[in-house]
């Protein structure tokens, strides 16, 4: 009797803790070497070929790259545009979480989602939307008010006020960032104990001056790292400013190491990843200085007690509060989608709208072509094979670093932060150099995108799916194991119920992200293995602008309809009632 | 004979012991000793069958043997010593109350015996198997402990109804599902929240929630039940109500647990036992009436309930009787232990209640080894209903006392007679 009860249980039940998880290690330990390899083997492989291109230590080709006369000014274009982009994106990103996380100018739980909104709509669609808004010849918004402008008398000169110059990028810049930013500060600022803001206002200190002078400090280091993510995004950034930047002759560096690889024959690969490098250390240096600054200045403490805190009252200044959130919104996604769907239904684009005009014939040209739906379903079936593969691996990476708490889970936490540390474009080169030729020749296929989409958004998804996992209180874990549950049972029927909500949100964002991804696309897509960007790219090069509009609006409705569905079907069914406790 | 009937009459009860019981099977052929002196032991049987049904009995449910339970202090500090060379015994049908401030290794011992927290040192006992021992390298996991537990904010699981919740330790037992369903509206019925088992968590109230953790830390008839300070997020009101539910629970179901809290008056209205911790130790171990009436040092005399205290020292101490120097002058002390000589310095305490006040003219007089009396100034009279709480400065000390509600109707400045009886002056020594 006794004997066939010990032959059908695994002997793991009754050994010691340290023993007990050793069979479910295994699929952990794979996973997470083989994340290190896709992560670390690209940027291993810049510093190499940067060193040592043939071998042997070379610093030849760094002088031929640096030596190069345009590179300067790039390099001073980008500085400027990432510092004007930190400098505005940050101040208006945290306030507005402050607005939404702190303050009564929010309305319902949904408004939270608002300044995210614009994620939705890749940056190269929102480019292009506002070139159709915002060109002073033949833009919708702009060409109304230059003949204005000009009726009253006023001798103004089109081009002075175009979206194609200084003003315009960085614009389109901070647009673009705002939300990264707010992602970060709404999480701080949600975590933040509200007394820390009643016990001021209590003190008789304005609305205004508690902001500034107790909530932002107390999340200083969220607004540090969101600041330092805003330069490195910046400077990554390829889709804004291969569109509006060429356009303006400003000339940064993202699309100068575009250049080196695909406008000169053979492409000047080494000098490429000379810049590569160099960009990683000015980062990692930038990352040091922050996370100095961040551990000798503190962190906020977090309240105990799960209750919902009081909302600051904004009084009359409620509805000004909530209507600058809405502008930005309507500024970011609701303006340059309406123009993308405007001029995908003309026959060419033009300022004046015919209704007789309308017609869905650029679709249809659009999905009679093989280039265009290739393209479509690369993106559409890449999208969805780095989302589900990213959120998955970090969850199980996220739940193993619990497990594992203290310094080991801090390790693991970084090491799934490191590609935010490194520009879209560079790690592309990374991957490109380390997949693309011998011994893997990954160049020009579906899987040496998926490979660099999956490393580039662990940390978005580790991000998520981390603070899910961290919001399921130790206790309810604790409880599931007293009442008889193995570990497996526990993380099945306790744990992933509770995170799904959190999956399906980093599920969501890294689809409609990788959708309209156009920084590693620039140099990993190609003729061979088009994706959404590479077509928006040749269209905006071969001026066919309503086909242009017609990608543009198609990516940001399908983008919209699928976050949209995956955070409805995610939503938690038990938080029904508001005072949710336990 | 006497077990198969109670087999018989306690059915879900048995049913999942048989589960369980092929858990014990399973450590049987395992390696550690340990469980095979478990399955040796004659009266394994009774054990399993009657842990919570039960009241009284003499065999120890608990027993904690020389417990040591440190933390790492992190990088360049010490090592925290959080449970100090513990031993505790858990009887059949007894609450065990460990109180103590923060701090003082209560939760984390509490967390030892649940497995949740890895001691150092020392040996855990459960119901006559060790899940836990230094000497062995035995570690038993939370999940093979057989125990309940109730966690200070619940712990109920959001997504899951009610139903779902109280079943999970019958369901991880491996229970069939109508006897899990009887048994689960049954005890849900028991604890007054029944008809409530398809609702979440969520849409209950703070009480009804913790009914339903009570009802899972029930359900599957564990051998102990322990408490992470259950009450101590709600309002004051319902939390008396609640600990009173809880006694009679107790008297009706017979379960035997360990209770953690740093509330003294919720220890003292639950404890068959009170276990009085500081810095990682137990200080005293007693009932309720003795630990107040008799503590065994200062601080346990200061943390449970209210006491005056006077520095002093003993002099001429004859036949366990002593007069101790005071600030407030020479007083009797009785009761002392044989150990106690001239010379030793300590406390003279006193309980407020046991302090007598009056108006100075009505006042009998007092006989000299009956206690001393002074005159002494009412500084504030606090009115709390059914007692008032007067502080007093008696010759420049202050002391409080603890009048009827309706016995005392002066103010502020009054001067009045305070009587110290030699009955209730105690001798704590340093």
């Amino acid at each position: 009797m006794s004997a066939s009860f010990a032959t059908t249980v695994p002997p793991r039940h009754t050994a010691p803790a340290n023993s007990r998880l050793s069979a479910g290690w295994l699929l952990p330990a794979v996973l997470m070497l083989a994340l290190c390899f896709i992560v670390f083997y690209p940027l291993g492989t810049i510093v190499v070929r940067a060193i040592a291109p043939g071998g042997a230590v070379d610093f030849s080709v760094w002088e031929n790259t640096l030596k190069e006369p345009t590179l300067l000014n790039a390099v001073r274009n980008t500085a400027l545009l990432a510092v004007a982009t930190t400098c505005l994106a940050v101040p208006i990103g945290v306030f507005f979480a402050w607005l939404i996380e702190r303050t009564d100018a929010r309305w319902g739980s949904l408004s939270r989602l608002l300044p995210v909104i614009p994620l939705l709509l890749p940056p190269v669609a929102m480019a292009i939307g506002w070139l159709f808004l915002a060109d002073p010849r033949a833009g919708f918004i702009a060409r109304p008010i230059v003949a204005g402008l000009q009726a009253l008398g006023l001798p103004i000169e089109p081009a002075h006020i175009a979206i194609q110059s200084w003003p315009g990028m960085i614009f389109l810049y901070t647009l673009w960032a705002v939300p990264h930013v707010y992602v970060i500060a709404a999480a701080a600022f949600s975590g933040l104990d509200p007394s820390l803001e009643e016990a001021a206002r209590m003190f008789g200190k304005g609305r205004l001056r508690c902001f500034i002078g107790v909530s932002l400090p107390a999340i200083r280091h969220a607004v540090g790292s969101a600041a330092l993510m805003c330069v490195i995004s910046s400077i990554g950034l390829y889709s804004i400013a291969a569109l509006i930047g060429s356009a303006a002759k400003i000339e940064v560096l993202s699309v100068y190491i575009y250049r080196l690889l695909h406008f000169a024959y053979p492409p000047r690969t080494a000098e490429a990843v000379v810049l590569g490098l160099l960009l990683m250390l000015l980062i990692a240096a930038m990352w040091l200085l922050q996370r100095r600054i961040a551990s000798r200045t503190g962190h906020a403490q977090i309240g105990g007690m799960g209750v919902r805190p009081n909302l600051l009252t904004l009084g009359a200044w409620r509805w000004p509060a909530r209507i600058l959130v809405l502008l930005y919104v309507l500024f970011t996604s609701v303006l340059p989608l309406l123009a993308l769907v405007i001029v995908s239904l003309q026959p060419f684009w033009r300022p004046q709208i015919r209704l007789s005009d309308l017609s869905l014939d650029n679709f249809i040209e659009f999905s009679a072509s093989d280039a265009a739906r290739a393209g479509i379903w690369n993106s559409s079936t890449l999208a969805i094979c780095a989302s589900t593969g990213a959120v998955l691996a970090a969850g199980l990476i996220a739940i193993i670093a619990r497990h594992l708490g203290g310094r080991r889970e801090k390790a693991l936490g970084v090491i799934t932060k490191i590609p935010t540390a490194v520009p879209h474009i560079v790690f592309a080169i990374g991957v490109l150099i380390a997949f693309g030729f011998a011994p893997f020749y990954l160049n020009g296929s579906w899987l040496i995108l998926l490979v660099a989409y999956l490393a580039l958004y662990l940390p978005t998804a580790s991000i998520a799916t981390e603070a899910s996992v961290q919001q399921v209180g130790n206790q309810l874990t604790e409880a599931s194991r007293i009442f008889g549950a193995s570990a497996l049972r526990t993380f099945r029927s306790v744990q992933l119920p509770l995170i799904m909500p959190g999956l399906a949100a980093g599920w969501a964002s890294i689809f409609a992200l990788a959708l309209g991804e156009l920084n590693a696309a620039a140099i990993l897509s190609g003729p061979h293995n088009p994706v959404i960007g590479y077509l928006i790219l040749s269209s905006f090069d071969n001026g066919t602008y309503s086909q242009l509009a017609a990608i543009g609006s198609l990516i940001g409705v399908v983008s919209a309809v699928a976050v949209s569905a995956v955070l409805l079907l995610g939503r938690p069914r038990f938080n029904r009632s508001p005072s949710a406790t336990g | 004979m006497d077990i198969l009937s109670k087999y018989q009459t306690t059915r879900p009860v048995s049913d999942c012991s048989v589960q369980y019981r092929a858990d014990y099977v399973i450590e049987l052929n395992k390696k550690t000793e340990t469980s095979r002196r478990y399955v040796a032991r004659p009266n394994r049987e009774e054990d399993i069958l009657t842990a919570a049904t039960s009241p009284h009995g003499n065999d120890t449910i608990v027993r904690v043997s020389h417990l040591t339970k440190t933390y790492d202090g992190g990088r360049g500090r010490n090592a925290v010593l959080a449970v100090n060379d513990v031993d505790l015994d858990v009887k059949r049908g007894e609450l065990v109350v460990l109180l103590g401030p923060s701090g003082c290794g209560k939760t984390t011992l509490l967390r030892c015996v649940a497995g949740l927290e890895k001691p150092v040192h020392g040996e855990i006992r459960i119901n006559g198997r060790t899940v836990y021992s230094s000497h062995d390298k035995t570690y038993v996991v939370p999940e093979q402990r057989r125990i309940g537990m109730m966690f200070q904010s619940y712990a109920l699981w959001p997504h899951m109804t009610v139903f779902q919740n109280v079943a999970y330790p019958l369901a991880s037992a491996g229970m069939d599902k109508d006897t899990m369903r009887e048994r689960v509206l049954e005890v849900l019925d028991r604890l007054g929240v029944g008809g409530m088992e398809q609702r979440f968590p969520s849409e209950l109230s703070g009480g009804q929630q913790q009914r339903v953790a009570l009802a899972r830390a029930l359900v599957g008839s564990p051998s102990v039940i322990l408490f992470d300070e259950p009450l101590s997020n709600i309002d004051a009101k319902v939390r008396r109500k609640l600990r009173r539910e809880l006694r009679d629970l107790k008297m009706q179901t017979g379960f035997s647990g360990i209770y953690v809290t740093h509330d003294q008056e919720e220890a003292m209205e639950l404890a068959d036992t009170l276990a009085v911790m500081e810095n990682g130790r137990i200080v005293q171990l007693a009932t309720a009436r003795q630990v107040y009436e008799h503590p065994k040092s200062i601080y346990v005399a200061e943390f449970v309930g209210e006491i005056n205290r006077l520095q002093g020292r003993l002099e001429s101490v004859s036949n366990s009787q002593a007069t101790v120097s005071t600030p407030l002058g020479p007083l009797p002390v009785q009761g002392l232990p044989a150990t106690a000589k001239s010379g030793d310095s300590g406390w003279v305490v006193i309980r407020p209640e046991s302090v007598a006040v009056e108006a100075p003219h009505s006042a009998s007089p007092l006989a000299p080894e009956a206690g001393a009396r002074f005159t002494g100034t009412v500084q504030d009279a606090i009115y709390f209903g059914a007692k008032q709480e007067l502080h007093l400065d008696v010759r420049g000390v202050p002391i409080t006392a603890w009048a009827a509600g309706t016995a005392w109707t002066g103010g502020h400045g009054d001067a009045v007679a305070v009587t110290l009886p030699a009955a209730s002056l105690q001798w704590i020594p340093a």
